[in-house]
């Protein structure tokens, strides 16, 4: 028998004493001392929990922001930089009308009836003919408005 | 498979758990206290007062200081209970608040030696309880009672840690990983103090140990 497997043998055989001969006093006692403690608070969420909800719904949020005219004018105007340091300057400067109509296009639409606004607006300020006529004139204006953005905002120029 | 073992509780050696079909498992007692049951943690108190005040006077060797620093470590579970980690076993996290207990108590003497009993006497020579052997003649009762003061004296000088290894482990049962929980250590530092604390047991036991029973 090795001298670990002696001691295991030992304390087997002879467990520790322990102090507290009543059981429940020892309990009784315990329990007074916790009547003056502050009583545990219910369970909240644990603070992780929160932490990664919050996060979550913060990249969700971001994720379906649509994207910032401003950072597009200002990505625009930097890589007209970029190409004017490398001396191959844009030739087609865009002026203010354009870059709005180009903004225009970019920008996603909140719903339907904007997204008609806009594209008639778009349209005014490419200098395309807007249509007139009766209804069946309009439906097929429609049909071709959905060609055209399903062609993206290029084919409109 | 007893009861204890399914629900997954350490049962410390020399306590005996009657086993009680309805009884909630720690867990469930423990979420009845947070959602506001608290008079629930009376049933925790009962179910482990044994192994914890045996465990402080493994660790302490002194009665009254034993039963102090198991109550403090009761109080002090109750007021971090929703600290206990749902994966955890209570009984180890416990021993863990009991064992800082026991530490309170140990630097409190070596700051104030001399207003602190360190050292047991009279009844408290020796650590260990049922002694008695009715097989045994009255000469090797008389030689199993010196040996239990003698073990009792040895691990009493140990240091600290090597103290909490050996009683965890060999007096308690503990298996490594779970006295490594309790002590807040890797189970590796847990046997580097076993192996330490047996070369310092065996060099004061010498004398009480027959060779043809320990190798």
């Amino acid at each position: 028998m090795t001298f670990s497997e002696w001691l295991d043998r030992w304390g087997h055989r002879h467990p520790v004493k322990a102090p507290a001969p009543d059981p429940s006093a020892f309990t009784s006692q315990v329990m007074r001392r916790l009547a003056d403690a502050p009583a545990a608070e219910p369970w909240r969420l644990p603070r992780l929990a929160w932490v990664t909800a919050l996060a979550a719904a913060a990249v969700i949020v971001v994720l379906r922001l649509p994207t910032s005219p401003g950072r597009l004018a200002a990505a625009i105007a930097r890589d007209a930089d970029v190409l004017a340091a490398l001396g191959e300057p844009v030739e087609d400067d865009l002026s203010d009308e354009a870059l709005a109509a180009f903004l225009l296009a970019e920008a996603p639409a909140d719903n339907d009836e904007t997204w008609l606004a806009e594209t008639m607006q778009l349209l005014e300020q490419l200098d395309e003919s807007l249509p007139e006529g009766d209804s069946a004139d309009d439906e097929e204006w429609l049909r071709e408005l959905d060609m055209l953005e399903q062609s993206g905002p290029s084919a409109a120029s | 498979m007893s009861l204890a073992l399914t629900m997954g509780l350490a049962i410390p050696r020399g306590v005996v758990i009657l086993p009680r079909i309805m009884e909630d498992t720690d867990r469930q007692v423990v979420v009845a206290i947070c959602a506001g049951d608290t008079g629930r943690y009376a049933e925790l108190v009962h179910r482990y007062q044994q192994p914890a005040l045996r465990m402080a006077y493994g660790l302490l060797g002194h009665a009254q200081d034993a039963e102090e620093a198991a109550q403090d470590a009761f109080v002090s579970a109750y007021q971090a209970l929703r600290s206990f980690r749902a994966g955890a076993k209570f009984s180890t996290w416990l021993f863990r608040i009991v064992i800082n207990k026991c530490r309170d108590v140990q630097r409190r003497r070596m700051r104030a030696p001399l207003l602190l009993a360190a050292q047991p006497d009279g009844d408290e020579a020796s650590l260990f309880d049922s002694l008695e052997d009715p097989a045994l003649g009255p000469a090797d009762q008389a030689a199993q009672r010196d040996l239990a003061q003698a073990l009792s004296a040895a691990i009493n000088a140990l240091p600290p840690q090597q103290r909490e290894a050996v009683v965890l482990h060999h007096l308690h049962g503990l298996p490594i990983g779970e006295a490594a929980d309790a002590m807040d250590c890797r189970p590796g530092t847990v046997k580097s103090h076993l192996f330490r604390a047996h070369v310092a047991l065996r060099a004061r036991l010498h004398t009480w140990l027959r060779p043809e029973d320990v190798s």
